[in-house]
Parts: structure tokens; sequence; C-alpha cells
């Protein structure tokens, strides 16, 4: 998911493809900025996906 | 592993024969999956009710029953509507309760003539709530063109009802194009949908907020005869077969169809129209769109010459810029829908047996 | 977010799907044949989803592994649940797939039916969220799941004492990855070639906790996404070690999964939960600190310190072979409560309760495989 906004208390708010928004417990993966890339699992982000790594490289 | 033992055989068979059983109706309560429109309805239905009233009608298990009247054919059909909240993102309970009733009708080849109108209110809920829905109510009867003809009102305790129920029966005249029937379904005919899936019951399930999860989904509640009177018109008795695809979704409505004509349906996933608000929302859930209820999309089968015809038509009326084929009917194996998965495996798209739950794992 | 969705959509091309498909085809031993377990719950749906299996030659098997956690809550363990669910003024919150879970009478669904107020949530946030907006009612979450989602509740926990919410407790059922593996690879008949190692929980535990099954077992283990591609991926991978004579944990998913983890949430677990002495698995028995408890300082907020549970311990019936299932020593159809006092409706063991364990979709699919293997 794409971090959207940053709130107090490590929470945030972070958007899936197709525009869905969803509250984001942002804190085991701080420091994060709107833009970034996260994993959530259970409203928690576990972690930070580093920029240009969503390609595929299998072969 | 291609050698079937002896063993395997015989359990297999049991299984396919405990399987095309009856359904009876076991269950020592009443639970949320029995209103879910999956295998527990299923059970309820052909279990219980069907065998009570053993009307022919009935057995059929059609969108809205045909009953002869002096030569006149009627489809006479009822719903009752319970959604929570009663407003919610493209549309409310008032209406729902014509459109759904409205469709009922229109998938069963039936023009909509009228219908009428029990609310359930619950004591304490505000004026301005219920005129409201009485205005959706007249304004969506106006807009599918049928008449309001009688109605009841009834108030329960605080508590006893959910802020309103209400409950249409729409009557509607057979449509002479029209020769609609799962018996009817080919091997070769091919499976439309009006339009992207999952819309109403996603946005249903984020508008009652239990999710911390927000996303700008609509229903797609509407009248859909203008839609059927269009494809009527283009596919005449091409058109096989329509199902309104509204709780259980898609893959609900093409198990029923399955199970009722005894052929296969194979459904090329990556054909199915989802829009991409639904889609985020349901990955996001572990819901597959395909079971999410829907209140103005319809499933078609269409014999192969109609097809084009057909979709065309669907495609130039109101709500159907979407529609889009999804797949084709099959011999094998009978009884059972497959999906081609995007990914070009295939699988079994099986009923469920209640609400499609958010997964964890 | 259109790049976002292309992220997604590259890893389920279907001609790459192919591609690697055709290159697992080339690297099997004609004659041998493989048996590969998907060790994670979320792998099993992913091959569902998209017919994964339906692109692997024949002799390449998957069994599905212990890894759903839903599906190894024992019996007793929903009772004790819907033994607070009906406690007078209690809301219960779980995950939406526990609700269909059988204890020994009833599920969660059905306690609702009788009128607990049992209630659905996405994440324990939300439970706490509940919690907050209802001060005069006891709220209590109901926790599953592995190392994944063992964090969330942690990190829900720590906010609920800080804020002092005090209507808010957990019923904790966290499981660990490592000890049902462990068990499965102590058994002398287990009958597996490789693990499909977990994508999710290695985010949180790292690989190196999967480095004791190539020292101590001989069996390799690729960690792997869960997009399809990457379950090919892997398998790929897999079975190039097996053909090379390698034997080592490798990581597939390494545009999402670091070697040690995630340190920060291995830290706020350590604080929050303590090690059971043991926990019972449906289906597999009793394994030694394979779950989590709350830790002592966190003990106000244990649902079971907080309420009367039954505790009793029900036991499987003698007839379930779950973990024969699962070690892939017998076949679904070979166990012998499989489809007459186990079914899909009444499921005993963990392998029959989720729609996708190895035996619910034996039952359910069987035939169609059947046929497909004869065409």
């Amino acid at each position: 998911m794409t971090v959207l906004a940053l709130e107090d208390d490590g929470l945030g708010a972070c958007a899936a493809p197709g525009g869905a928004r969803e509250a984001v417990d942002l804190s085991l993966v701080a420091p994060v900025e709107p833009g970034d890339e996260v994993l959530v699992h259970a409203g928690v982000a576990l972690v930070h996906l580093a920029a240009g790594e969503g390609e595929w490289t299998a072969a | 592993m291609s050698t079937v033992s002896e063993r395997e055989r015989k359990v297999l068979d049991m299984i396919e024969t405990a399987r095309s059983k009856r359904a009876r109706f076991r269950d020592p309560r009443v639970t949320m999956a029995h209103g879910a429109g999956g295998k527990a309805t299923q059970t309820l239905i052909e279990g219980l009710l069907a065998p009570a009233f053993a009307s022919p009608a009935l057995d059929v298990m059609g969108d809205a029953g045909l009953v002869d009247v002096a030569g006149a054919e009627l489809a006479l059909t009822t719903d009752s509507f319970v959604v929570k909240p009663i407003r919610f993102p493209g549309g409310s309970i008032g209406e729902l309760a014509v459109n759904g009733t409205v469709n009922d009708l229109a998938v069963s080849g039936a023009r909509p003539l009228a219908i009428t109108l029990a609310m359930v209110l619950e004591e304490g809920l505000p004026s301005e709530d219920l005129r409201a829905e009485v205005e959706a109510i007249a304004a969506a009867a106006r807009e599918a063109g049928v008449e309001v003809v009688a109605g009841d009102t009834k108030v329960v305790e605080r508590g006893h009802a959910d802020a309103m129920y209400l409950t249409t029966t729409g009557l509607g005249l057979r449509d002479p194009r029209a020769a609609l029937s799962p018996a009817g379904l080919r091997p070769g005919d091919h499976l439309m949908v009006s339009g992207p899936v999952g819309a109403h019951g996603m946005a249903i399930m984020l508008a009652r907020g239990e999710f911390e999860l927000d996303a700008a989904i609509e229903s797609d509640t509407r009248s859909l005869w203008p839609m059927v009177d269009a494809v009527l018109d283009a596919a005449g008795d091409g058109l096989r077969c329509l199902r309104d695809a509204t709780r259980g979704g898609v893959a609900s409505v093409l198990n029923e169809l399955a199970r009722a004509s005894g052929v296969a349906m194979l459904v090329r996933e990556a054909a199915v129209p989802v829009a991409p608000a639904v889609r985020g929302a349901a990955e996001i859930l572990g819901i597959d769109p395909l079971y999410v209820a829907n209140e103005g999309v319809l499933v078609a089968a269409v014999a192969p010459e109609s097809a084009e015809a057909a979709l065309a038509a669907m495609r130039g009326a109101p709500g159907g810029e979407g529609a889009a084929e999804i797949g084709a009917v099959r011999t094998e194996p009978p009884g059972m829908v497959l999906v081609e998965t995007a990914f070009g495996g295939k699988r079994v798209m099986d009923q469920l047996v209640g609400d499609p739950l958010p997964r964890i794992c | 977010m259109d790049g976002g969705m292309r992220f997604v959509e590259e890893f389920r091309d279907p001609a790459l799907g192919r591609a690697l498909a055709g290159e697992i085809l080339g690297a099997v031993e004609p004659g041998r044949h493989y048996k590969l377990m998907e060790v994670c719950g979320g792998h099993t749906h992913s091959i569902y989803k998209y017919g994964v299996d339906d692109l692997l030659p024949q002799n390449v098997e998957l069994v599905h592994g212990p890894g759903c956690p839903v599906c190894v809550i024992p019996m007793g363990r929903v009772d004790d649940g819907i033994a607070i669910a009906r406690e007078p003024g209690v809301i219960f919150a779980c995950f939406g797939d526990m609700m269909r879970v059988p204890g020994s009478e009833a599920t969660l669904l059905e306690a609702k039916a009788e009128g607990a107020d049992v209630r659905m949530v996405y994440s324990p946030l939300d439970a706490l969220r509940i919690a907050r907006e209802n001060p005069d009612r006891e709220v209590v979450f109901f926790a599953i799941g592995f190392e994944t989602t063992a964090p969330s509740t942690a990190l829900t926990l720590k906010r609920a004492k800080a804020e002092g919410v005090p209507n808010f407790t957990v019923m904790c059922n966290h499981v660990l990855i490592v000890p049902p593996l462990r068990a499965l690879l102590e058994s002398p008949d287990l009958r597996l070639d490789g693990f499909v190692g977990p994508g999710h929980v290695s985010t949180v535990v790292g690989a190196r906790p999967f480095h004791f099954i190539p020292a101590d077992y001989g069996k390799p283990v690729v960690i792997a996404g869960f997009e399809p591609l990457d379950i090919l991926h892997a398998i790929r991978m897999l079975l190039a070690q097996l053909a090379e004579g390698r034997c080592e944990v490798e990581n597939q998913y390494t545009r999402v999964v670091p070697w040690e983890g995630n340190v920060r949430a291995l830290e706020v677990m350590a604080e929050v939960f303590a090690l059971r002495p043991h926990f019972e698995w449906r289906g597999l028995g009793f394994i030694s600190q394979s779950a989590l408890r709350l830790s002592d300082a966190y003990a106000e907020l244990d649902a079971e310190e907080r309420f009367p549970v039954p505790g009793v311990r029900v036991a499987d019936p003698k007839a379930c072979q779950c973990g024969e299932v699962l070690k892939g020593v017998i076949k679904p159809f070979e166990c012998k409560v499989f489809g007459t006092a186990c079914t899909p409706e009444r499921p005993i063991g963990t392998c029959m309760v989720s729609s996708e364990g190895a035996c619910a979709a034996y039952y359910n699919y069987g035939r169609f495989a059947r046929e497909r293997e004869v065409v």
C-alpha cells in the first residue's frame, strides 16, 4: 500500500491500488513518508518496501 | 497418480451420492448464513420451503413465479429488504426495495407492472428518515414504470427492528419475446454480465464502518427492465436465461444455473469487469468480488449466434456500458462452475456456505 | 496509484507464468515424484485462487502445510472463546474467517445466533476502537495468527495499556511457525522433499529461524512471496536445489523479506508476549513452546485472567488423521473419517476446516481433479 498521510502516534492513512484507504499503524516501519510503499497485515505495516524493488526479476 | 485406486473411487462415489441427495434442513437454529444466498440458503429453500409448499412454479427456483390467469401469463415475486445502514453511497433501502423486486420480474422475462409495499418501522424512527425513503420509493417506482398499488404499515417497539424493513411484491406480464429457462442452456452458449461486479455489496460493507477502510464505491442499484427489453429485442429466443446477481454474487448465480441445468460453466476471470476501487477493497479484505452482491447487474446466457447483438444491446442500455462476455457454457463437469484464472490455471468456483467473510491468512 | 496496480499485476503475468511452468517441467527428473509443502495458508490461498497447481507437471505435488492460522485452533479454545462471548456485557471481536471454525458444540457464528454479541473485525485496532466507543461494555479480542499477526495484537495491547482502556482484553491464541514444522520434520514417516517457506511470517522473523530445516533435517527451503509467479519461481528454485544436491534456505521474496526480519516487531512481541509451555494444535496434538500468552506485565489485559474459562480440552476424535495428511503420508481419502464423520459442513480436523485445506479441497473438487487426470 502507498502511504498517504502521517498522523500522530505512529498511525497513518494508506491507499491500496484502486484508491481504497485504510488506517494503518506505521510505527514498526517508521520513518516513512507519504508516497512510500509498505506491506500491511492486519492494520500494521510490517515492511517498508524500497523504491524500484517492484520489478519482476525472476529470469 | 493417473490411475484411480479402488478405494479412492469408492470414497468419491460416496461423496457424490451424499451431495446429490436433496438437501435436508437440520440446523438447530437460523444463522446469518441462511440469509446469505449460498449453500445454507439453498438448504433452507430446498430442504424446508419447497417441500412444504410443493408448488410446481416454486420448484423451478426462478426469480419470479409464473401464474396463468385467464390466459394472461403473469409473473409474481416478493422480496424483503433489511439493509443496514438504510442509506449508503449510491442508494438507500427504498430504492433497493423497488429495483430489487422489479429486477426479479425483469430477469424472469416479465414487464414489471405494479408493486405492493409493506413497511415494518421501528418506534422512534425519525420522520425525516421515513419521508426520505418514501420519496426514494416513489422516485424509483416512477423511474421503473411501476405503480405502487397497495401497502401496509406496522410499527414495532424500539429495538425489535432496525430502523425499517421493507417488503415489496411485484406483478409483471410475461413478455411474449421471452423464453427464459435454465433448461434452455446449451454447451457453447456465451455468458455475459451487464456491468462491473461487486459494487453494491462492497459499498454496504464499507458503509457499515466496521473496518478502518474507506473507498469511493457506490451501489449499482437500478431497474434492469430497460436493459432486458433491449436484449430481448436484439437476441429474441437466442436469449436462453437471465439472472439477477444479487446476494451471493455472480458466482452463486452461475452455480445455481449449472446445478439447475446440468451443464458446466467456464468463466474467464480476466474478462470479468471489476471497478478498480472494488478490486482494491476486495483484495484488502480477502474477498472475491464474484461472490459480492450486486443490485443492478444481470447474468445472461446467450446462444452463440445472438451473442454479439445481445452484448451490443446491453452496452447501449442504461447501466450496461461495462457489459462483458465472461465465459461459456460447457458439457463437463456437469453442475460445476470452473474459472480459468487470469494467471492461466483452472479452479472450481464453488458456492459459499454463507456470507463471504474477510480472511486473515 | 496506477503504478501501484502495475506493481502487483506484473507478478500475475500469464506469459511469464507459462515460461516458468515450462522451466519447471524441464527441471523435473522423469519418474521422480516431488512432494513440496507450502507452509503458509496464504500460499495455499494463492495456489487455489490462481490455479497454480494446474500449471505444474503431475509429478510435482504441493502438500498444504499447517500454516492456516484459523484452522489450527483446537475445539477447546473455540469453546473457551464462546464461553467468554456468552458472558453478560461482553462484545467478542474476532477475524471473519474465525467465525465458522467449529468448537465441540458450536461455532462463533452460531453463538452469535443464540444472542452473543460477536463482531467481525479486520484488525485488533478495530477491536480497541470498539472498546473506546463502548466504555460500558467489556470488549474481548480473540487473537489468532502466526508471527505475521502477532505484532498487530502486540501494538494494540501497548496502545490499550498506554491509553488505559479498562474494558479491553485479549484472548491470546497466537502460535509460532517453527515448532509445528519441527514436529512434522521429527516424524519418521515424513514424505516431503522441500518447503516453500512463509513469506509474511518471514517479514517479521526473517530467514534465520528456518536454517534448522536444511541443517538438521536435510530439506531445502525457499521463502516465497504470494503472487503466483513468486510461488512458481520458488518451486523452480527448490527443484534446482534438489537437482544440484544443494540444501539451504533461499529467499525468493527479497523485495519484501529482509534476512533479519523486522527487529522492532520482534521487540514489541517480546515485551507483550511470553511462551506457553505447550499448546494444542487441531489435528496435530500438543506441541511444546509453540504458542504465546500475554506476558506478566500485560496480565491485566489477559481475557483468560479476567473471565472464567472452562479450559476443557476437547480431544480430536481418535480417527482424525490430519497429521498424516499434513506429513504427506496419506491422501485425504485414505483417512478413516474422511467424508463420513468429517465433512466440510461438519469438519473435525484442520484440513477440512478451511475451504482450501487439503481435505476440504479434495471433498469438493476431487471428482474434477480425477477427471482432469484422466483426460
